[in-house]
């Protein structure tokens, strides 16, 4: 059977810190999507998924709720990602001249798509982040955030709508351009 | 069903979560309903575009990178925080007298001119194993906590070798756990003299001992770095382990060599991973994995501090440490038992005994305690003093010792006492002597009677 996060958050706090391979695992989609939103680019995404899951082992033994492990560790990944902004940010200022806006290659397949996931309330994102990115099922994403799997779907829904309706504001400032 | 309730349904219809009335009744009104339809159609481009996004970024893995990242910031973090607490403790002590501190300034200044001159004799940056085999040649002292998993309490050794990087000094501390004979123990190891402090059990023993004096140095091999980094060099040179070198391009992080032991190895499954300072190219860390059903578990790590920081004499010296109502049995400067002479090995185990109980019923606890081990007189009596020894009933007939290890043998004997005005037979199964130990041809009591 599949151990919890918390029986895993215990595990590292005891020492046995290869254990925190299966949080990586369960959580790395997730994670990467949502910092892939935020950055706008798969390699610094990575990096930034990196740091979080690095600075979230070391900060483990503060986790005060191990069942919310996921919400902490977007808490985590959204200091990294904005460190990160802040960096690139002074870099771009210099480059600016060279090059407006970072180049397209460096963007994500779905990058509209994955701004859209980020931008999304927080309950919301987290149900599409776990039912997409962390291949999880409704019911496992029920189990996971604590809640009915009626307000998942519930929640799916809403989410949908708002997804749709970025999405094609997206696409309208892309043909107005 | 109406539009609103159809729409209420769809996402849980989509992912297959309906109840079976309810998916015929949404498919009844889907049939008949253009803007449902539309709805449902939009739902499902977006899951699929979705799928698509998740797939991608699944294929991206993290986990070894991350977990990589953890054990080199780990051995940093360790070896940054080195110098507090317990450690504290005992780092003042060895750093107390101004010269240590001096001394201990000079080596690291000489170590680490070595091995600016050492590094620019050498053409290419990149880092080879043989780097830390050469810099391991300087170190004369070290300090080694090996950690096992499961276990909170290190081993701790403290190491000076001589120019020629053989043992000299060595002192090591067994945590309960690893000892569950003696208990929690002290070991000194100076001058082919090996000092023990039974903790649990207030006993200082103090032995001239070549099984102890072996037994002492396969410990300091084990957590030796510079035999772990050789040995390894000879597996990678056997065909027995393949090596990757990771050289991080900051050089504060430290090189990590992973040593996976390949299928037909020795040690099948087993990897190790080296973390090698780049400036000096010495080991700070040793983590042990083996593989169990498709992952790699944590055995347990060495970490090394403190290479070439002088360690203060007294150290090497249990003398100032031990508790003032210590139980002391000194066999370097007293000798202790019977010396065997013609005697065959069961004859003198006989006469050990018979000579011991003799001691005892004349009411001599020093001649008594000489014969068990060297305890001190005054402990026999205080331990015996209740018992009025009468007469030896019976010796033998002698026996091998259960626990081949002693390399003694067993001398069960009955002999008449009185206790608390009573008289009585008291027989003794388990009475067992011995040569003793760095005292050829003499022969002892051993353990408790």
């Amino acid at each position: 059977m599949e151990q919890t996060d918390k029986y895993y958050v215990e595990r590292c706090r005891n020492g046995h810190a290869d254990d925190f391979r299966f949080l990586v695992r369960r959580y790395q989609g997730p994670l990467l999507a949502h910092l892939a939103g935020r950055l706008g680019s798969r390699d610094s995404a990575e990096e930034a998924a990196q740091e979080t899951f690095v600075r979230a082992y070391f900060a483990i033994g503060r986790l005060k709720k191990p069942q919310s492990l996921f919400s902490w560790l977007l808490g985590i990944g959204n200091r990294v990602a904005k460190e990160r902004q802040r960096n690139l940010q002074r870099s771009r200022q210099l480059a600016e001249s060279l090059s407006q806006r970072i180049s397209a290659v460096e963007l994500s397949a779905d990058y509209a798509l994955e701004r859209a996931v980020t931008a999304l309330p927080e309950s919301y994102r987290q149900v599409v982040l776990l039912r997409y990115y962390g291949g999880c099922s409704c019911s496992q994403v029920a189990e996971k955030l604590d809640m009915p799997l009626g307000t998942v779907t519930k929640n799916l829904s809403r989410a949908y709508a708002m997804l749709r309706k970025s999405l094609q504001q997206n696409e309208d400032c892309e043909v107005r351009k | 069903m109406n539009c609103a309730e159809c729409k209420e349904n769809l996402v849980a219809y989509a992912e297959g979560l309906l109840p079976e009335s309810k998916t015929q009744a949404v498919e009844s009104h889907l049939q008949g309903c253009p803007a449902c339809r539309a709805e449902l159609k939009h739902i499902s481009a977006l899951r699929d575009r979705l799928t698509a996004n998740g797939k991608a970024s699944a294929r991206i893995d993290l986990e070894n990178a991350v977990l990589d990242r953890i054990l080199r910031e780990q051995s940093l973090r360790l070896n940054k925080t080195k110098k507090t607490d317990r450690q504290l403790q005992l780092w003042r002590k060895i750093m107390k007298s101004k010269i240590t501190k001096l001394a201990a300034a000079a080596v690291i200044i000489a170590v680490s001119a070595m091995s600016i001159t050492y590094l620019g004799t050498f053409t290419s940056p990149a880092y080879a194993i043989e780097q830390t085999i050469k810099a391991n040649h300087s170190v004369r002292y070290i300090y080694v906590k090996a950690f096992t998993a499961g276990e909170d309490e290190p081993k701790e050794f403290w190491v000076q070798c001589d120019e020629l990087g053989a043992v000299k000094c060595a002192r090591l501390h067994i945590p309960e756990w690893a000892s569950q004979g003696d208990g929690a123990k002290v070991v000194v190891w100076k001058d082919n003299k090996a000092e023990v402090w039974l903790k649990r059990k207030n006993l200082f023993l103090k032995v001239r001992d070549k099984t102890a004096a072996d037994r002492m140095l396969e410990f300091v091999d084990e957590c030796d770095p510079k035999l772990a980094v050789e040995r390894l060099y000879a597996q990678q040179e056997q065909g027995a382990v393949k090596i990757d070198i990771e050289q991080p391009d900051l050089k504060t992080e430290p090189i990590a060599v992973t040593a996976t032991y390949l299928a037909d190895s020795p040690k099948p499954g087993r990897r190790s991973v080296l973390f090698v300072d780049q400036a000096t190219k010495l080991v700070t860390a040793i983590k042990f994995y083996q593989l169990q059903e498709g992952e790699y578990r944590y055995l347990g790590s060495q970490e090394y501090y403190d290479y070439n920081q002088a360690i203060d004499p007294e150290m090497f010296s249990l003398e100032d440490e031990i508790p003032a109502d210590v139980t002391r049995i000194d066999q370097v400067a007293l000798e202790v038992g019977l010396p065997q002479g013609s005697l065959g090995d069961e004859e003198i185990a006989v006469e050990v005994v018979r000579q011991f109980f003799a001691a005892l019923i004349v009411e001599n606890y020093t001649e008594a305690g000489r014969l068990m081990e060297g305890m001190p007189g005054d402990k026999m009596e205080e331990e015996l003093r209740h018992i009025k020894f009468l007469r030896v009933v019976s010796i033998g007939p002698v026996a091998p010792h259960p626990i081949p290890e002693t390399r003694g043998v067993l001398v069960p004997c009955t002999v008449e006492i009185e206790k608390n005005g009573q008289v009585s037979y008291w027989k003794l199964e388990q009475l067992g002597v011995r040569q003793v130990h760095g005292q050829p041809g003499r022969w002892t009591i051993f353990g408790g009677i």
